[in-house]
């Protein structure tokens, strides 16, 4: 069932978890917003966390491996009594040796005293691993030795809770502990997020956070991409058709991701912010010079980053927008962009494996 | 039959004479049960860019680009002058249409005397050729609001009417779906039809002419019997002033029963007031009135924004959402959008796209049992009005929709009422 294949999907979890805190109506919403229902709002989405000097310090003489920015999905914030929601979710659960095991330490001790120090008014953070069901007793085990180990390096970890995803007849059910019901004053145990699963249909909402990463489900690695993609390009598709003959629109791929994203560009790491303009430069901008180029009066410029448009006259624009309108005639591709390419557009990267 | 309009007035209100005696005339004609006289209708239009974040331009650049020339009367009130289609030869002479009133940045009525189908025409054409004008979008659920909240209450010995039209159009062979924006042809096409196949659809077109306490009795039965008296096309509203009246319909249009023109001025200002609210009630509620994250940099728009989410009472049959997929990307499609859509499922798909009438981008989950759009900050929430309009239009009549968490209905109460409206100005 696509549902099963999706509970352990990062980015399925991290935007199911947004759509839960986004406003929507009692009867009738998308995704049940469990957390916006108890007064929950969003704050961040994959900020890296800032420790205060004096934890940073401890982190270091200490000799453990400690991530040292850790990044979670998102921090949620209730007004009323400055409580937060810190979420990491995984695919799977893993074991105090693992890699995860850094990040994890991290996370522990991004929600302790640090919290507050870093995200005043804000007070009291709980750290949730969001883990596949049949994986919270061993995320559970695993989180308990990490703060057993902190502690005993004269470290202060926060409080931490596991939170499950797990399909139960038609539907798909957000489950958790009493350390969250405590931490939240929420009664139950688990509630139904999203409801008439199909056999044939992928259960996803629409994405509220976008990726370049490939998606697990072999049959449509690209999806993400093509979303990004698509995304991009109806930017692009709006501000042009607005574009009068004769002037120029000039734009960068980070300017176009930041208008798409709104923002969240600045807030996700280096490594993915290079790797998502990656793909809008040899994807989009290389495939739209390239095609262009051959032909006489090319209204397109492509300099180092700069992508330039200018129309001599409204025949010019409408035969670059039906093109560029025309998703079988542009086709851009959703593979991963080789990464050892040189970035340099117009200097005929475009032959290479954006087409 | 075309009346010349003055094409050389020097104040408004020789404007506002000449309107009120084919006013006048119209009114005499309409009792008589006869329209000797063209009945003088206004179209309110919206300038977009007033309220997204492109430049505003001038109402005076927005025309001209549509080679329309305009006189200056007054500070803002012009008049249109386009050529005349029906003349022969070439160039075509000017001939003045009718007259436009700019009433904020963000709205202008266009007020004429030209036979409803040519002036429906030359305004969808000037909104369709131009992303900077769209019609103010009156939705069946905002007509259902305003006639729950005030026409209802307007004496029920007052003659009122209802006009019902849905029609499912996906339910259709595609050549047949393919028509193009829904009512310049309507008229027409409704004339040919007596000579055509007739296609088996759901198609229902309804007028309840009655006295408004009688409708106002029937009505709810009506209503939960039969769906399609969901899709709300167009309501008249007795005149404040005696006899006579004034129809809004669904695209901003309003056409003059009444004999007076200021009457009519008058109640065409107090749907301006309405739609205004109801659009800015939008916008608030579907961006701004997000609590502000606790840093100075915002968290991503879209994750502040809140989704249009449309319940349909009725599900599509795989088929008709299937036609409806394929084609409502197109261009010359009522829907009006552009995208790559991406399926998820057999009716289920994603469309990372844009509105084509006013190139803004927005998202859409299109299903059979209903739809959830996102827009993006700062884009005008009139794309969600003309969603929903066409929704239950062409796809589904009988709805349930939310803003957030807010019912779409419920957004009209911040319209101000009748009185208030009216004491304003």
């Amino acid at each position: 069932m696509k549902a099963e294949a999706l509970v352990r999907d990062p980015v399925f979890q991290l935007n199911l978890l947004i759509w839960m805190a986004k406003e929507q109506p009692l009867k009738g919403y998308r995704v049940r917003p469990l957390f916006f229902e108890n007064g929950f709002r969003l704050v961040y989405i994959e900020q890296p966390f800032a420790f205060p000097d004096a934890t940073a310090r401890a982190i270091d003489a200490s000799g453990l491996q400690i991530k040292k920015a850790p990044e979670p999905e998102t921090i949620l914030g209730r007004a009323a009594d400055q409580r937060a929601l810190y979420f990491e979710a995984k695919a799977n659960s893993f074991g105090t040796d693992s890699s995860n095991a850094s990040q994890a330490r991290g996370h522990l001790l991004a929600c302790g005293p640090a919290f507050a120090e870093t995200l005043k008014p804000l007070e009291e953070a709980l750290l949730c691993y969001v883990v596949p069901q049949d994986r919270c007793a061993l995320m559970a085990e695993c989180l308990a030795s990490l703060s057993t180990e902190l502690r005993s390096a004269t470290l202060a970890p926060g409080q931490h809770s596991v939170h499950s995803l797990g399909v139960g007849g038609k539907d798909l059910i957000y489950s958790w502990d009493d350390k969250f019901k405590q931490h939240t004053g929420v009664s139950a145990d688990s509630v139904a997020v999203l409801h008439e699963l199909e056999d044939d249909t992928d259960p996803s909402p629409l994405l509220l956070v976008f990726t370049d990463e490939d998606c697990p489900n072999a049959e449509r690695s690209g999806f993400y991409r093509r979303v990004l993609i698509n995304q991009v390009v109806a930017k692009l598709v709006c501000d042009l058709n607005l574009l009068p003959p004769e002037k120029t629109y000039a734009t960068t791929a980070r300017d176009l991701l930041r208008q798409t994203t709104d923002g969240v560009l600045d807030y996700v790491g280096r490594e993915r912010q290079t790797s998502m303009i990656r793909i809008i430069r040899q994807i989009i901008f290389a495939r739209i010079s390239s095609f262009w180029r051959e032909k006489n009066f090319s209204p397109v410029e492509l300099e180092a980053d700069r992508l330039e448009i200018t129309f001599k006259d409204n025949l010019a624009k409408s035969e670059f927008m039906d093109w560029l309108e025309d998703p079988k005639r542009t086709s851009f591709s959703d593979d991963r962009p080789p990464i050892e390419q040189p970035v340099l557009p117009g200097l005929g990267l475009a032959e290479g494996g954006s087409q | 039959m075309r009346i010349n309009a003055p094409d050389s007035a020097k104040e408004r209100f020789e404007v506002y004479r000449f309107f009120n005696g084919l006013a006048v005339e119209g009114k005499e004609g309409l009792d008589q049960g006869r329209t000797r006289v063209p009945l003088v209708k206004t179209f309110l239009v919206e300038h977009v860019s007033g309220k997204s974040g492109r430049t505003p331009k001038p109402a005076a650049d927005i025309f001209r680009d549509l080679g329309v020339k305009s006189g200056q009367i007054d500070g803002t009130f012009f008049s249109v002058q386009v050529p005349d289609e029906k003349a022969e030869g070439t160039p075509k002479p000017l001939v003045t249409t009718g007259f436009v009133e700019q009433y904020d940045e963000r709205f202008f009525a266009y007020y004429t005397v030209e036979p409803s189908v040519d002036a429906r025409k030359l305004v969808r054409r000037w909104i369709t050729q131009s992303p900077d004008l769209d019609s103010a979008w009156f939705s069946s659920q905002l007509l259902q609001t305003l006639w729950d909240k005030d026409v209802s209450q307007r004496g029920d010995n007052r003659f009122g009417k209802l006009t019902f039209k849905h029609e499912s159009i996906f339910e259709m062979p595609d050549d047949a779906a393919q028509t193009n924006d829904g009512d310049e042809e309507d008229e027409d096409r409704e004339r040919q039809e007596d000579d055509e196949p007739d296609l088996e659809r759901r198609k229902a077109r309804f007028e309840m002419g009655d006295r408004i306490g009688r409708i106002r009795a029937a009505l709810g039965d009506l209503q939960e019997h039969y769906a399609p008296l969901h899709a709300l096309f167009s309501l008249r509203f007795p005149s404040r002033m005696g006899r006579g009246s004034h129809d809004l319909f669904q695209h901003g249009q309003i056409t003059n029963r009444s004999d007076s023109f200021e009457d009519h001025r008058n109640t065409v200002r107090y749907l301006y007031r309405a739609y205004k609210s109801v659009l800015e009630a939008t916008e608030d509620v579907a961006w701004n009135k997000v609590e502000p994250p606790s840093r100075d940099k915002p968290v991503g728009l879209n994750l502040k924004g809140v989704p249009l989410i449309v319940q349909f009472k009725e599900e599509l049959s795989k088929k008709t959402f299937d036609r409806w997929m394929s084609l409502a990307f197109q261009k010359k499609n009522q829907f009006r959008l552009w995208g790559d859509p991406v399926r998820l499922g057999p009716t289920k798909i994603h469309v990372y796209g844009a509105d084509r009438h006013l190139w803004q981008p927005i998202n859409l989950e299109l299903t059979d049992k209903g739809i959830v759009a996102i827009l993006p900050q700062g884009t005008c929430g009139n794309t969600f009005h003309r969603l929903v309009t066409n929704i239950q239009r062409y796809v589904c009549p009988n709805i349930e929709a939310w803003i957030g968490s807010k019912p779409f209905q419920s957004l009209a109460d911040a319209m101000p009422s009748e009185k208030e409206a009216h004491n304003e100005g």
